[in-house]
């Protein structure tokens, strides 16, 4: 049971009625009566809660950013006429708006109410359940009770480097020698065989082929397809750490969409792993197209766990992923006690095998407080970040030594940027 | 309604082309209600103003006031008959029995306190007469003459005296027709005084109670005192004291001794045997409806407490930010005044920013704890003679700004241990710039933690000068 305003505006009408009244005392008692009997007789005719039937529909996925409007269907299958006050409770980041409806359902019959969800953060998201409270035909009182109707919207990535895109795919079909730029695409594998056109190397004259067309013909290669990629995400603590507002392993989760979205449409396999101090996902490799989609739902659901991250479990889980030679990249920190410790003792083992690319995101936040001059505080906090820089300097170089590739970039170029380096080990040959 | 086909048929429909100039519709309205909630806090404040300057009314029977509401007419009346006639806010000071014999008129006699009436009473046993304006119960109690407010206002409203007072008589009809009305009191406690009841109904409620004290003689001789109680001072105003028999009535209660006093207590007097508190001004509605808004809270509080489900619990994620470890240990570094140091990690990382900007190859070295101190970066003569070059100043200048003490003395600069330990120990025993002060040497100044927030010594201000003097290397050797 619930009260409703107007209930205590009737009882404050109830107090001018008692000033201005010449007995006061009797008219106490006989406005507390009325407003009970009022009440009570409110209750007694509001439409029960209990036979009212709750059904969902709308989408069940959406990119971070985008709305979601899902429609609540109430219908009454009780006998009177339900004027209510609905909540259709959902968790804070699911962003529901509006908070509260409000409809009347008369007998038999079925309302339509639309709740928008905003949500703020990735992952699934489920409605807590739906408070209904039922007002008389007075409105002053009614009843309250609840019903659970199940839903599921899952928050995806939002994929904002979605951008890049056309100009990641412009690079690509260059480099695949669908643009004539310089006639034949880079690559080492051979497609056929053409006409010499005054400036090819004449290394690349196909004898056998000009004996035989008599004319003077080139071999043209292309890039090869069919390659293997594995994107490994490590999940671990450092991972959770927030460079601008966003969590590194988002903007390592946007870097991985678009290199997924570049290497299917090269034509190469794409396989996902996410891990920490065990595996959290492992997403074997494909082709088809519609794999952007599984990629993306699958890593809805990831979290940054406050583990540190087994290096060496990385490294033996992708061992055991990537059977045939594979581009293998990494997408961590280089956090120095983390990568010396845990990765570089794995490291041969993986680069003997595949190509490794470490991606790493750089904090422009570091920059700044290296450059900081203001006070003398400042500058001990560039001493600081110099001294961190100078670490992450040195481990860059560490790597490259050991053949392994390495991407430093600030949050807005990151994607492009781990993008750029697979196209060009791919206009290489390296892959 | 499209601005198209406004531009093809300027003339043609209905279809306004006006533009909406200014606020939109809802900044409108919420204009609308700031006014009207402006201009209700406005007609309140004038209406309190209004009220609390109102006139209290303080200046009504005042004998020196003209209006229709004073008394001043009587005043003058009286003084042309010989009589002294004065005002005052307290009760004159009773001498006892050889004092001249006089007429006191109290309004609001209850605001006088329980002794101030005996006394009152006593000087109209001495001879003297005392007339009560409008006295009410808490009063007469006080008195206790045997009289009492009538619970019912007298019938009769023609102002006819009905009685044997000679002044009443005299006068004939006048205007008292208003006000409080007395009757006997069934006591026979005190009998004491003989009561007279004129105007109204008598004896059933009289405007007008005289009481005159059974006594042979008063003290001195000549008339005895009287206590008049009069239910209203209407017929003593400006206003009405000309109307039928009011003059003759009031100066045949007030003229039958030479001096009058015209007494008007003051109202801050708590101990007044008629004052009430607020409580007891308030109406009993007011009391019982208390009960009411309690009532009305209760309701309240069960409206707004009653809420449509409980709040929704989620698991957040952690927020922490990636630079925290860098700014944390910036203010370590601050915080244990940690100079050298400091001072070690922005030259390490201006060498490498000035040997990229010369070209020159930069040799990283093992990344542990060593740290920027170590070893790692490029040739050293190299560096600072390319600098040099580069920026016109001397080598020697540039090596101690770049190495802290000039140049290592090493000629073929290894990374080995041994160099880098050297390395360390030159760097920790001379001071590692010029500008460093004598006396201070790194180690000491490494030593003791400082306090937080402490002013900037010297030493702090010569490391960011260290860290300046090295910005502006940097741009000089940019801005080639």
């Amino acid at each position: 049971m619930a009260i409703s305003g107007r209930t205590v505006a009737l009882a404050l009408f109830g107090v001018a009625v008692v000033v201005l009244s010449p007995a006061p005392g009797l008219t106490l008692a006989l406005v507390n009566v009325v407003l009970v009997g009022l009440v009570a007789v409110d209750v007694a005719l509001a439409g029960a809660v209990r036979p009212l039937e709750f059904g969902r529909s709308g989408p069940t996925s959406a990119r971070l950013g985008q709305p979601v409007p899902l429609v609540l269907a109430v219908s009454n299958g009780g006998g009177r006429v339900a004027r209510v006050r609905l909540r259709d409770a959902w968790p804070p980041s699911a962003g529901a708006r509006p908070r509260t409806h409000r409809a009347r359902v008369p007998p038999g019959e079925r309302r339509f109410l639309e709740t928008t969800l905003y949500p703020t953060r990735r992952g699934d998201r489920e409605p807590f359940r739906i408070t209904v409270r039922s007002l008389g035909p007075l409105g002053l009182a009614g009843r309250q009770g609840r019903h659970h109707c199940p839903w599921r919207v899952r928050g995806l990535p939002p994929f904002s480097s979605r951008r890049h895109l056309p100009a990641a795919l412009a690079r690509l079909r260059e480099v695949e020698g669908e643009v004539s730029i310089r006639g034949a695409g880079a690559g080492s594998e051979f497609d056929s065989l053409r006409d010499y056109v005054i400036g090819d190397d004449v290394r690349l004259i196909d004898w056998r082929g000009t004996a035989r067309r008599g004319a003077v013909v080139v071999r043209a290669f292309r890039p090869e397809r069919d390659r293997r990629v594995v994107c490994v995400l490590d999940t671990g603590r450092t991972s959770a750490g927030r460079v601008g507002d966003t969590p590194r392993l988002d903007h390592a989760l946007d870097a991985a969409l678009l290199l997924t979205a570049v290497a299917l449409r090269a034509g190469d396999r794409v396989s996902l792993v996410a891990h920490d101090s065990v595996p959290r996902l492992r997403l074997p490799g494909s082709h088809d197209h519609a794999f952007l989609a599984r990629v993306s739902d699958a890593m809805a659901g990831l979290e940054p766990a406050i583990v540190e991250a087994d290096h060496g479990g990385i490294v033996t889980t992708v061992l055991r992923e990537a059977s045939r030679r594979s581009l293998v990249v990494l997408f961590t920190e280089l956090a120095p006690a983390v990568i010396e410790e845990g990765l570089l003792p794995a490291l041969p083992t993986l680069t003997a095998r595949h190509n490794v690319v470490v991606a790493a995101l750089r904090d422009p936040r570091i920059d700044e407080l290296a450059a900081g001059r203001d006070d003398v505080r400042a500058v001990y906090a560039a001493a600081a970040a110099e001294q961190t820089l100078l670490r992450r300097r040195a481990l860059t170089e560490t790597l490259r030594r050991r053949g392994v590739e390495v991407v430093d970039a600030p949050p807005d170029g990151y994607a492009a940027a781990v993008t750029d380096t697979y196209l060009t080990l791919k206009s290489l040959g390296r892959l | 309604m499209s601005a198209a086909g406004v531009r093809t048929a300027p003339a043609a429909g209905p279809t306004s082309t006006a533009l909406r100039v200014g606020p939109g519709r809802p900044a409108v309205r919420r204009g609308a209600w700031v006014v009207a909630v402006l201009g209700v806090l406005v007609v309140l404040l004038l209406v309190i103003l209004g009220v609390a300057s109102r006139s209290t009314g303080s200046d009504a029977l005042d004998i020196r006031a003209a209006r229709p509401d004073g008394a001043r007419a009587l005043a003058e009346i009286l003084r042309a008959r010989g009589i002294a006639v004065s005002a005052a806010q307290t009760l004159p000071a009773h001498a006892g029995a050889g004092e001249p014999r006089r007429t006191l008129v109290v309004l609001e006699p209850g605001r006088l306190n329980h002794d101030e009436l005996t006394d009152l009473l006593s000087q109209v046993w001495q001879g003297s007469d005392v007339v009560l304006v409008a006295a009410g119960d808490a009063v007469l109690d006080a008195l206790d003459v045997g009289v009492r407010l009538s619970d019912d206002p007298p019938s009769a409203q023609d102002g006819v005296p009905r009685c044997a007072l000679p002044e009443a008589t005299t006068a004939g009809s006048t205007t008292l027709r208003g006000g409080r009305a007395y009757t006997r009191a069934e006591t026979d406690r005190r009998a004491d005084m003989s009561l007279l009841l004129c105007y109204g109904n008598p004896p059933a409620a009289a405007r007008l109670a005289v009481l005159t004290p059974d006594v042979a003689a008063v003290p001195g001789g000549g008339q005895s005192g009287r206590l008049v109680l009069l239910g209203s001072a209407g017929l003593l105003t400006n206003q009405e004291l000309d109307q039928d028999g009011n003059a003759a009535l009031a100066l045949g209660l007030l003229a039958r001794h030479s001096g009058l006093s015209w007494i008007t207590p003051v109202a801050d007097a708590s101990d007044g045997v008629g004052s009430r508190s607020l409580v007891d001004l308030l109406p009993a509605g007011v009391r019982v409806a208390c009960l009411q808004v309690i009532v009305l809270l209760v309701l309240l509080a069960l409206w707004r407490g009653r809420r449509l489900g409980p709040p929704v619990a989620e698991p957040l994620p952690v927020v922490v930010r990636a630079a925290e470890t860098v700014e944390g240990r910036g203010r370590l570094y601050a915080v244990a005044r940690a100079r050298d140091r400091a001072a070690d990690a922005l030259r390490a990382g201006a060498r490498v920013r000035l040997a990229e900007r010369s070209g020159l190859p930069v040799r990283s070295g093992p990344a542990g704890p060593a740290g920027p101190a170590g070893p790692a970066g490029p040739d050293p003569i190299s560096l600072v003679a390319s600098v040099a070059e580069r920026t016109g100043r001397s080598p020697s200048e540039i090596g101690s700004l770049l190495y802290g003490s000039g140049m290592p003395p090493r000629s073929h600069p290894g990374p080995g241990p041994v160099g880098h330990i050297v390395d360390q120990v030159q760097t920790r025993d001379l001071p590692p710039s010029p500008k460093w002060p004598s006396g201070a040497s790194p180690g000491a100044l490494a030593g003791p933690p400082g306090r937080r927030g402490a002013k900037p010594g010297r030493a702090d201000a010569d490391l960011l000068a260290l860290a300046l003097a090295l910005d502006d290397l940097d741009r000089q050797v940019g801005g080639r």
